[in-house]
């Protein structure tokens, strides 16, 4: 059973490293809106025109 | 062939239109779209969109310009601060946001303006986030102008808005908090499987240590805002639900690292974790129920005025200060309570009084915000801000009112109180009783965790939101929570006759014309004409009458043409030299009369539509066993008539009623409900002890009405009704089944019966349970 002497500590890093993902996750804003994503996802990409010059700025 | 409906917003285009579009600002948008290279949004539209029309883009017929300067104080440097958040992004609040070609089109904003950064865009709350990015400094007025050409209504959040909500980093941290609870107590548990598996001595001190520090990150982090509320509660001595479950936690703490260095495996490292994770996980779920219906109310309710004309310059509402002089056209709305300086005109005071016709005003009278000017022109100097008037304090005394109690909320507030007392003193009692031994703290700890009040102060709002959002999904705004409980079992609704049973809409039943039928084709072009000058629900039944029934090629203008209220309409047209009067006798079952030049040329009478589901309704009711009676201004004649067509001939109706008289029979009569039109209805419907509006959109909900339709639909009303009593069961259900728990616990732990483990479980899993039984009434899709 001395393994696990070194599998907990293996364990705990990787439940941390999840956790700090997690972390990452939320700070940069991924769970704040969880409505549009499922929307934006129903979007097609066929543009008709790729011409990016026609893009007005005043 | 002529298309139907407007290009850009797809609402029917009136009788009268030429072209592709409803209005100046609906070809505006499309011209901008268009010559932007955007153009795709329509095909994304037609393809996703079944969500309606969007925004009619009526005042975007500005200059980019002109847009721009409504949004100045951006460009300063100085002032855009308090707007800017600390990631250096600007908030706007849309209005016209529906579907997810709307996404798409936000999305390309950072194409049109090169520079802008990051665009998120929530479509649950119209809110919109635009990172500032490399793009000037000193030209963010674009950003909002860009917006509205793209056909939204905009406004900019400042930083300090909406005080209802929590900030995105406190909701952040309490999502991180869950995450940390939830990893904490799911490998608290594969530690302590060990040790139930029967891992003894040396191991099973391990696992312990383990746990024990595993443990204090969930103690010490996660627990936090438990913490907080009870310092918070014992600081104003009222008792909070949180009290018991901190005891439980800190002294099942304290106790079990009293037993970790003893040696002993008798701890709770895991039972208490996975308690935490619960709480925090129920509370979360709330929370975000509750903000789901807060944040749909919110937006629906930003139909309130954007901006106002101060000099030349057009400025956000919200920058208006006393003393400001603005000016208000035919057509718009006036932005904030004030004394007419200049001008005369008409205005319309439904909103405040419940006239239907519209008063003149002239200079030294008072006007009050989000009122609509009918006619003419004024130059107002505002008295009070928005947020101040008569109209602003409104909805801000109805957006609180959202939260307002019931007497079975402070009756189970109050029962709340009992139990918690109660526990926290049976706890020390259980104690002393059996000693400060494991025994003793068993069923001590047991107790206090069994007989949480969790499950029975959380399911109470749970259900309340649970109800508003499936109110709102159906397209029924309702004020407050409270509505449920006052409509779940109403004896007596009092119908309001024009706009709500009839659909204010008129048909022509029979035309007689005068004169030589050589003539009529002539004429109809003349009173097409002066009829089309007009948006009067009179004047449409004629055109489409002429339409249908007369081929004119073109219609003759007149040169000049004016509206008298009550009466009818007239115009003088070129070379006929011709006034047309149309004397208008009673407003619904009504004889015209057209006259040229004082000869009666025709003779027309007119009845009202009936709404198509308004006899399925009044049945539907009667089966409910509601009675119900009409109300109008009308004279008996018509009520009656109506009353036959819609299945309440037997009983008594009210006619030729004026608002106010309206107000004392709602008083008199002790209706339950009130259902009437929301711009006009208002005294009763705030009178009656639940008010429908039926028309009029958000902003009537906020005036007068308790319950706001969205849609126009009468069948509603009993859906309202029997989701009411639904709602009123599933409460009475949280209550019965909690106290019946709460009883059975308490018994069974003081007796010894269940171990704290046992509790732990038995716990959520009885909020589970409540939670679980409220959704299952009142959270799932019906068909």
């Amino acid at each position: 059973m001395s393994i696990l002497f070194l599998l907990i500590p293996i364990a705990l890093i990787l439940a941390g490293v999840f956790v700090f993902g997690f972390y990452r996750a939320v700070k940069g804003g991924q769970y704040d809106d969880l409505n549009s994503p499922a929307v934006r996802m129903l979007i097609d990409n066929n543009r008709r025109n790729s011409d990016e010059s026609k893009f007005r700025t005043e | 062939m002529k298309s139907t409906w407007c290009a850009h917003c797809q609402r029917p285009l009136d009788a009268g239109a030429k072209g592709l579009f409803c209005c100046v600002g609906c070809e505006t948008v499309y011209g901008f779209i268009q010559n932007s290279g955007l153009e795709d949004y329509y095909l994304q539209r037609d393809q996703a969109c079944i969500l309606g029309p969007a925004l009619k883009a009526e005042d975007l017929t500005k200059e980019l310009s002109e847009i721009r300067v409504r949004f100045k104080f951006l460009d300063d440097p100085g002032s855009a601060t308090n707007f800017l958040t600390e990631e250096d992004r600007l908030t706007f609040h849309l209005q016209g946001l529906h579907c997810s070609a709307c996404l798409w089109l936000l999305d390309q904003l950072p194409r049109l303006l090169p520079g802008v950064g990051e665009v998120k865009v929530d479509l649950g709350t119209g809110l919109m986030g635009v990172s500032v990015g490399s793009f000037s400094r000193n030209e963010l007025s674009k950003i909002p102008s860009a917006i509205i050409h793209l056909g939204y209504g905009v406004r900019v959040l400042q930083n300090s808005d909406s005080p209802f909500e929590i900030s995105k980093t406190e909701q952040r941290k309490n999502l991180i908090r869950l995450g940390v609870a939830a990893a904490i107590s799911a490998n608290l548990m594969i530690f302590a499987i060990a040790i139930y598996a029967g891992a003894v001595d040396s191991w099973g001190v391990r696992m312990g240590w383990i746990s024990g520090i595993l443990f204090l990150p969930a103690i010490l982090y996660c627990a936090l805002p438990f913490y907080q509320s009870c310092l918070r509660s014992l600081k104003s001595r009222k008792p909070s639900i949180d009290l018991p479950i901190i005891l439980a936690i800190l002294v099942g703490t304290v106790y079990s690292y009293v037993k970790l260095f003893q040696g002993s495996l008798d701890f709770y490292f895991d039972s208490i974790a996975a308690l935490l994770f619960l709480l925090l996980a129920s509370r979360q779920f709330l929370f975000h129920v509750q903000a789901r219906v807060w944040k749909q109310t919110q937006a629906l309710a930003s139909r309130v005025p954007l901006v106002a004309r101060r000099g030349s310059t057009e400025v956000e509402v919200s920058q208006l200060r006393p003393g400001d002089v603005i000016e208000v056209q035919k057509g718009e709305w006036i932005a904030g309570d004030g004394e007419v300086l200049e001008g005369s005109g008409y205005v319309s005071f439904a909103q405040i009084t419940g006239e239907p016709s519209p008063r003149p005003v002239k200079v030294g009278e008072k006007v009050f915000g989000g009122t609509e000017l009918t006619d003419g022109l004024i130059r107002v100097r505002v008295q009070c801000t928005y947020a101040e008037s008569h109209l602003g304090r409104l909805i801000e005394a109805a957006r609180k009112r959202l939260f307002e109690k019931t007497a079975l909320s402070e009756f189970s507030d109050r029962l709340v109180n009992i139990l918690v007392l109660g526990v926290t003193v049976g706890f020390f009692a259980v104690l002393l009783h059996f000693g400060f031994n494991r025994e003793g703290f068993d069923r001590a700890l047991a107790m206090l965790i069994v007989t949480c009040p969790c499950a029975f102060a959380l399911a109470t709002p749970l259900t309340k939101s649970l109800g508003m959002a499936r109110a709102l999904s159906r397209g029924m705004l309702l004020k407050s929570p409270a509505v449920f409980e006052r409509l779940r079992n109403p004896k007596h609704l009092l119908w309001d006759k024009t706009g709500t049973l009839s659909t204010g809409n008129y048909k022509i039943t029979s035309w007689n014309w005068k004169i030589d039928p050589k003539k009529v084709k002539e004429a109809s072009a003349l009173i097409a004409g002066l009829e089309a000058q007009f948006k009067h629900p009179v004047g449409h039944a004629i055109l489409s009458w002429i339409q249908e029934n007369v081929s004119i090629l073109e219609r003759v203008t007149p040169q000049t043409y004016r509206y008298i209220p009550g009466r009818g309409v007239e115009g003088t047209f070129e070379n006929q030299g011709l006034l047309k009067i149309e004397n208008r006798e009673t407003r619904d079952r009504g004889v015209l009369e057209i006259t040229a030049n004082g000869m009666l040329i025709a003779e027309i009478e007119l009845s009202d539509q009936i709404r198509e589901d308004a006899f399925e309704t009044v049945e539907c009711l009667k089966k409910m066993k509601v009675s119900q009676q009409i109300v109008s201004g009308d004279d008996s004649n018509a009520v009656n008539e109506v009353a036959q067509r819609v299945g309440l001939e037997s009983q008594h109706h009210f006619s030729k009623q004026t608002p106010e008289e309206k107000l004392g029979l709602v008083n008199e009569v002790r209706a339950d409900v009130f259902v009437g039109d929301g711009i006009n209805d208002v005294l009763a419907l705030s009178a009656a002890k639940v008010g429908i509006a039926l028309t009029g959109g958000v902003q009537s909900a906020f005036e007068g009405a308790d319950v706001s339709f969205l849609k126009s639909s009468l069948m509603q009303i009993p859906e309202l009704l029997t989701l009411s009593k639904r709602v009123w069961r599933v409460l009475i259900g949280n209550l019965g089944f909690s106290v019946t728990y709460n009883l059975v616990g308490l018994t069974a732990s003081i007796l010894g019966w269940v171990s704290p483990l046992f509790a732990a479980f038995l716990m959520p899993a009885s909020a589970l349970t409540v939670f679980g039984w409220n959704w299952w009434m009142l959270g799932r899709e019906e068909k």
